[in-house]
């Protein structure tokens, strides 16, 4: 059988799934969870799994779950990625009217094509030809928010990590996979229909507490500490750094301020801040991240004052495998013509698919079909044919490029990939990436 | 002869000479010079004293000029002080164009004054019933600018304080002399015309010079520097009214053409030497935070300037009874030593050693230290205090100097020459963050 005849069943099948698939898509945007709170996600998830009749785990990372599809043949394990959780976006129209939560980043379209790209390769026929196995993950919280809400998940000792991803990784659930992929949508019109993308900044966050000295705001502030003056302070120093940040590094550093005093009358006796650091390689990130520390040590010691720095970390820089981008280049472009392609060189968010992409071979493109602002209440998917079964259809073709042929080019990409750390090194990494320290003027 | 009597020969031989008076005031604003460069203006000085059969002594601190004009009879030394230097005020219509130097705060005026002073005292039957020595005496460089020069100057070994009464103490040269008084220039109300009393600050400046090491292009020393001003700023809740504090400055260019080097000269005043030993601890802070900010090293020298005025109340009342006969009681105006001026000069430091006086005629308007700073009225500005000056060395040193003894015996001094040297070479400190 012709690879694209196999290609032709598997979006045949994507056709005849796709009513069902856009209602659990539907269904996913109706229920909007942030990060490692996808009750209803993950349920919905799972019972889509078990009606594809396919052996899957739940309860990973508390609320993640993969499925497991075998072929005949022995060859690499390839996995397709959809990412469970919501943002936060109060104004979205598709809010959650309790919680505020949103799917105002399209990860419910992500869910839609990661099945039914499964879909169509869970078929009698692809058993026979492909080797290997696809495993089709459902995982939690890309988006880094609630970290207060995660940070007592950490205390409960019920995460290590804030991300889905880097959990998954902890518990071993990416020990057996060779190759990851998954796409996002977007709603950049350059980025056109299908967007071959580069790489992605990553990032550290921090938790910053600055400790004064209370006093009477009018009567005796000589006698105070002013712990707001100390951040201000250190707002600005971060700001005089900026100069020195290459644009190559794509630094964005964007700190707000969480508490800043408790009643006017009295002077700032603690003022907490919040910041991520996010640059293109974890160089240009430590060199920043030793640059705000400085700052907000100057801050503290410019007006007497302590601050305690807790740093922790966030998602690494996201670097894409070329060659398994090639073969995802070739499908996008047999789907929606060469005129439709677009390109995205650098990308200055942060993913934990940047995790990933240092222990293994990954793709991230995109897909387009949203329009509005990423992260706004402005961002909704208005082509869900393009941003559900286009994508599930290049994502299943380009499973079937490296899995047929007894996964000659599965086993190619592999072979020419040289990962930048094993999960191991990554693990020990990011743990000495946590620290907290508190500085004395 | 009575005292009235000698006093109105005083003033009379000052008015008749008011012109040739007036006219050394007009002859040094039209060449400022600034502190312990004042050449021609010290030229000046010894010439018309000279002139007048008073002999000098010359080059006391660099450009300092002391006379000596002796009463019949034994008895205290007085001294009547005048500051010979000028300001920089690039833009004043007196301004010299090459060095921008300018008699903004009327110091050409207590050269003439002093002069006036001497002219007055200098006769046959005042003389006669003197009891003592008047000393003219003018000093180098009361105004505390210019620090990176004066410092190459202290490398060099001339000079070791770099505000001029501070050196001249240090040096001796007021060993001799048992009480001094001046008269500085005032804008203001001309219905006031004379002020006594009220306390200026105690100050210290810092060269602060922040270098970027690092072998980045960028230079990130001028951050350093507007960071440091920021902080500085933001701690001025700290800062008590009570203390008259000040902090202030100015960015200055590297002496020398140093790459990644930037300078700032800050001053920081108070009205006592505790509280500005805090507030300079804070803005120390400031500067080891804006290195820290920035990544850049910060090098603090720190230079002693003024101690606090302390007028001699005594001394002050002289001052008040005869300027209210010259002017009127109602345009007398004596300041509580609570009012305390946000200024600094020298003549606190000799107010801690030996009983001072430093009261403010009129005559000048405009902002002191500015542009627009004028001399509009030299009979206020200049006869006036002369006639006062004159008439207060009468009292002190006339009927056997009982005025001056008086004044001598119920002085506490708080510092000797020792002691005051010991003070302020302590209070010269440098420090390196890295």
């Amino acid at each position: 059988m012709t690879l694209d005849s196999l290609k032709a069943a598997a979006y045949e099948e994507i056709e005849s799934n796709s009513e069902k698939i856009l209602n659990v898509c539907s269904s996913i945007l109706d229920n909007p969870e942030p990060g490692f709170r996808e009750i209803k996600t993950g349920k919905t998830v799972n019972e889509m799994f078990s009606s594809m009749g396919v052996p899957f785990k739940t309860g990973l990372a508390l609320t993640g779950s993969r499925a497991e599809i075998m072929f005949n043949n022995p060859g690499p394990t390839i996995a397709i990625l959809g990412e469970l959780d919501s943002l936060i976006v109060k104004e979205h129209p598709f809010a959650d009217p309790k919680t505020g939560a949103a799917h105002a980043c399209g990860h419910h379209c992500q869910i839609g094509m990661m099945l039914a790209a499964g879909m169509a390769l869970n078929t009698q026929i692809m058993k026979e030809q492909l080797c290997g196995r696809i495993v089709l993950m459902a995982v939690p919280a890309e988006e880094y928010i609630e970290i207060e809400y995660r940070d007592t998940l950490r205390a409960l000792g019920k995460l290590e990590f804030l991300g889905g991803k880097p959990e998954f990784i902890r518990i071993g659930e990416f020990d057996d996979i060779d190759i990851a992929m998954m796409m996002h949508t977007t709603s950049t019109p350059e980025e056109k229909q299908l967007c071959i993308s580069g790489t992605n900044n990553g990032t550290v966050a921090k938790k910053i507490k600055f400790i004064g000295k209370g006093a009477h705001a009018g009567g005796a502030p000589h006698l105070g500490i002013n712990a707001l003056n100390a951040a201000s302070l250190a707002l600005s120093a971060i700001h005089y750094n900026r100069e020195t940040f290459r644009d190559n590094d794509t630094i964005r550093i964007h700190p707000i301020i969480t508490k800043g005093g408790e009643a006017v009358s009295a002077v700032p006796s603690e003022v907490t801040m919040e910041t991520f650091i996010r640059g293109k390689t974890m160089e240009a990130i430590m060199d920043a991240n030793s640059k705000v520390d400085r700052a907000l040590r100057a801050g503290a010691l410019a007006v007497g004052a302590q601050v305690n720095i807790k740093t922790i970390p966030g998602y690494m820089p996201l670097s894409q495998d070329p060659n398994l981008m090639d073969v995802f280049k070739a499908n996008a472009i047999n789907l929606v013509g060469d005129e439709n392609i677009g390109r995205r060189i650098h990308g200055t968010g942060s993913t934990d698919m940047g995790d990933l992409s240092q222990i293994m071979p990954v793709i991230h493109p995109y897909v387009g079909g949203a329009t509005g602002l990423g992260h706004g209440a402005t961002y909704v998917i208005e082509d869900y044919q393009l941003a559900v079964i286009t994508a599930a259809k290049a994502l299943a073709s380009t499973a079937i490029d490296l899995l047929s042929n007894s996964g000659r080019l599965g086993n190619e990409i592999l072979g020419k990939h040289r990962p930048n750390m094993t999960a191991a090194e990554y693990l020990a990494y990011m743990r000495n990436l946590n620290s907290d320290a508190t500085y004395d003027s | 002869m009575e005292i009235n009597q000698l006093k109105t020969l005083a003033c009379r031989k000052i008015e008749e000479h008011a012109p040739f008076i007036e006219n050394i005031a007009r002859q040094i604003l039209s060449h400022p010079e600034v502190g312990f460069q004042e050449y021609k203006t010290s030229s000046l000085v010894s010439a018309t004293l000279t002139d007048m059969g008073i002999p000098v002594k010359t080059n006391l601190a660099i450009t300092g000029v002391k006379g000596k004009l002796s009463g019949e009879h034994e008895g205290p030394t007085i001294s009547i002080l005048s500051e010979l230097d000028a300001l920089v005020v690039h833009d004043h219509p007196n301004a010299d164009p090459v060095t921008n130097s300018a008699h903004a705060c009327g110091h050409n005026c207590q050269i003439a004054m002093m002069i006036g002073c001497m002219i007055g005292l200098n006769q046959e039957p005042i003389l006669k019933n003197l009891y003592g020595s008047i000393v003219p005496f003018a000093v180098p460089a009361e105004e505390f600018i210019n620090i990176p020069d004066r410092l190459a100057l202290k490398r060099q070994g001339q000079i070791t304080f770099l505000g001029g009464k501070q050196e001249l103490i240090s040096l001796g040269h007021f060993d001799d002399i048992d009480i001094a008084f001046m008269c500085h220039t005032a804008s203001g109300s001309n219905e006031k015309v004379f002020a006594v009393g009220g306390s200026s600050t105690t100050h210290v400046t810092k060269i602060v010079t922040f270098s970027d090491l690092s072998e980045s292009t960028t230079d990130s020393t001028q951050n350093a520097a507007s960071f440091a001003i920021q902080a500085l700023n933001y701690n001025r809740d700290l800062f008590k009214g009570e203390d008259t504090p000040r902090s202030h400055g100015i960015l200055i260019q590297p002496a020398e053409n140093h790459t990644k080097q930037s300078q700032l000269e800050w001053r920081i005043r108070a009205s006592d030497l505790a509280a500005l030993e805090n507030y300079s601890r804070i803005t120390d802070q400031c500067f080891r935070a804006a290195a820290l900010a920035t990544g850049c090293e910060v090098t603090i020298e720190t230079t002693p300037g003024y101690l606090p005025m302390i007028n001699d109340t005594k001394l002050q009342s002289i001052f008040v009874s005869n300027s209210s006969k010259l002017l009127g009681n109602n345009r007398v105006i004596t300041l509580n030593p609570s009012e305390k001026s946000g200024g600094s000069t020298d003549m606190g430091d000799l107010s801690h050693v030996i009983p001072v006086c430093h009261p403010y005629c009129t005559g000048a308007s405009g902002t002191g230290h500015s542009n627009d700073y004028i001399i509009k009225n030299y009979n206020t500005a200049v006869i006036n205090p002369a006639k006062i000056m004159s008439m207060v060395a009468i009292d002190l040193l006339s009927q056997q100097a009982e005025g001056a003894r008086q004044i001598i015996d119920q002085f506490k001094q708080r510092l000797n020459r020792q002691q005051y040297t010991e003070l302020q070479l302590g209070r010269f400190s440098t420090s390196h963050y890295a």
